[in-house]
């Protein structure tokens, strides 16, 4: 019973959508490259309200930052440990913090609880240390030989760690039918058949349509056909839909345009 | 062993890229805005929009066009900036969406654009001319500023959210407030605007 809430939360990740945040920056991209924003999956003001807090908190802690320099007083240090907490955890609510991954290397691989304290741990610390070292890395590129802006370079940066993912999930796959046919392990083949329709018509469905209309299929197949849903699927889906999705925004920038999206003014509200 | 190695290697190069923060959420870039009405003989001439721009945003123009890093934004660099980082938004009616009693006005252009750096904050500085000439009956003006699209949001400053130039012959009342009759971001979000009415004393 336990076992079946925690599939069923892990599912519920996947209705997360992953095909929003194309948008480019209006400032910084030329018209030609702008398209409309893609539609939330779920509307409701309070996600909005929750953006502006971060924002808030972000400032909060930039100003504190600041003072604890100019000032050189322990007492901003200490409130901007306080806003740093709460601002944590606000901020791993979010998607993209890979709490389903997670869980399912748990699920996977049974660790124990000090295993399990210890994976938590090095998931925030890597996370943060990806971070550091994403940013300085492209930081120390634009600085020596690569010309492109800060907002190209974070597009090819996203493209290469999204086509890294899929590499990896492919990677996973592969040795598990590998393992499979060489061990015989307890696995049946026709979980991995399972797991590998389900993985292909995710990917398929994100890449033809709308996010909501593909997980829906794919679930409803992913349940009929009883796949195992373990870690590797997060993988491989995970990548192949983000790498899609990032050049998907050329697919669907002339999908808009030839459904008539073509000036400014049907961007317009009523 | 060696599986071991492939495992602990495929992990850390998982936690690596997977793990790296998207922010998908809308917005990305946060506007404070104040807006200086301006007013001659006649009437309102136009108004003088003043944004300051978060941290993140601040940074990532400063670093593609503060070539020199000094932390000063000198001509060649405005002129840079102007181009490649707000040129672009006049497709977007430049984020400022003016009705005149009513009637949409579009922000054809714009001038005297400056951009500057105040504590490491960038502040975009331009002029919207509007002329409307007062009557003896209001003319109700309202001033939107938001970015269709909802990549940027453009609030208010608390502190002296708009001022008035030059309005000793006119009558005038100025709000700020939500405008209830807009809609953006998947009818989620109704954008600030200034609500203005004015009229010859």
């Amino acid at each position: 019973m336990k076992k079946i809430l925690i599939y069923i939360f892990l599912l519920s990740f996947s209705f997360i959508p992953v095909s929003i945040g194309n948008t480019q920056n209006p400032f910084t991209s030329k018209p030609e490259n702008q398209h409309m924003t893609p539609e939330p999956l779920i509307k409701s003001k309070f996600f909005v309200k929750i953006i502006f807090w971060q924002q808030q908190l972000r400032e909060k802690m930039s100003k504190l930052i600041r003072e604890a320099k100019t000032e050189k007083s322990m007492t901003p240090f200490f409130i901007l440990i306080v806003s740093a907490f709460a601002y944590g955890v606000i901020h791993s609510v979010g998607p993209g913090h890979g709490k389903a991954v997670a869980l399912s290397y748990i699920l996977s691989c049974k660790p124990s609880f000090s295993q399990g304290l210890i994976f938590g741990n090095l998931v925030a610390f890597t996370h943060g240390f990806s971070g550091i070292f994403f940013v300085l890395t492209v930081k120390y590129l634009l600085q020596t030989s690569i010309s492109a802006s800060l907002e190209t370079m974070t597009s090819i940066t996203q493209i290469i760690s999204y086509s890294l993912i899929t590499c990896l999930g492919l990677i996973i796959f592969f040795t598990s039918i590998y393992k499979w046919i060489k061990n015989k392990t307890s696995q049946t083949p026709y979980k991995i058949v399972c797991q590998s329709i389900y993985n292909s018509n995710r990917s398929w469905y994100h890449s033809l349509s709308r996010c909501g209309y593909g997980d829906v299929v794919c679930h409803i197949s992913g349940f009929n056909l009883a796949g195992d849903f373990t870690g590797h699927n997060h993988f491989f889906w995970y990548g192949f839909n983000h790498y899609f999705d990032c050049h998907g925004r050329h697919v669907r920038q002339s999908r808009c345009s030839l459904s008539g999206f073509q000036s400014q003014q049907d961007l317009n509200p009523t | 062993m060696k599986h071991m190695v492939i495992k602990s290697v495929l992990m850390v190069s998982w936690l690596l890229f997977i793990l790296i923060e998207i922010t998908w959420g809308h917005p990305h870039v946060f506007i404070a805005q104040n807006l200086k009405i301006v007013f001659d003989e006649k009437g309102m001439t136009g108004f003088n929009v003043y944004w300051k721009f978060d941290d993140m945003f601040s940074n990532m123009i400063c670093e593609d066009h503060d070539l020199n890093k000094n932390g000063i934004l000198e001509k060649t660099e405005i002129a840079s900036i102007k181009t490649k980082a707000f040129s672009y938004i006049a497709e977007f009616n430049y984020f400022i969406y003016v009705k005149i009693d009513g009637t949409p006005f579009k922000v054809q252009f714009v001038t005297d654009f400056s951009a500057r750096l105040e504590n490491g904050k960038l502040i975009y500085d331009f002029f919207i001319p509007c002329h409307i000439s007062a009557a003896k009956n209001f003319k109700h003006i309202n001033i939107a500023s938001y970015d269709p699209n909802y990549y940027s949001t453009i609030y208010f400053t608390e502190q002296h959210p708009f001022t008035i130039e030059n309005n000793d012959k006119f009558e005038v009342n100025a709000l700020i407030k939500e405008d209830k009759a807009t809609l953006i971001y998947y009818d989620m979000v109704n954008p600030w605007a200034l609500f203005l009415d004015f009229r010859l004393k």
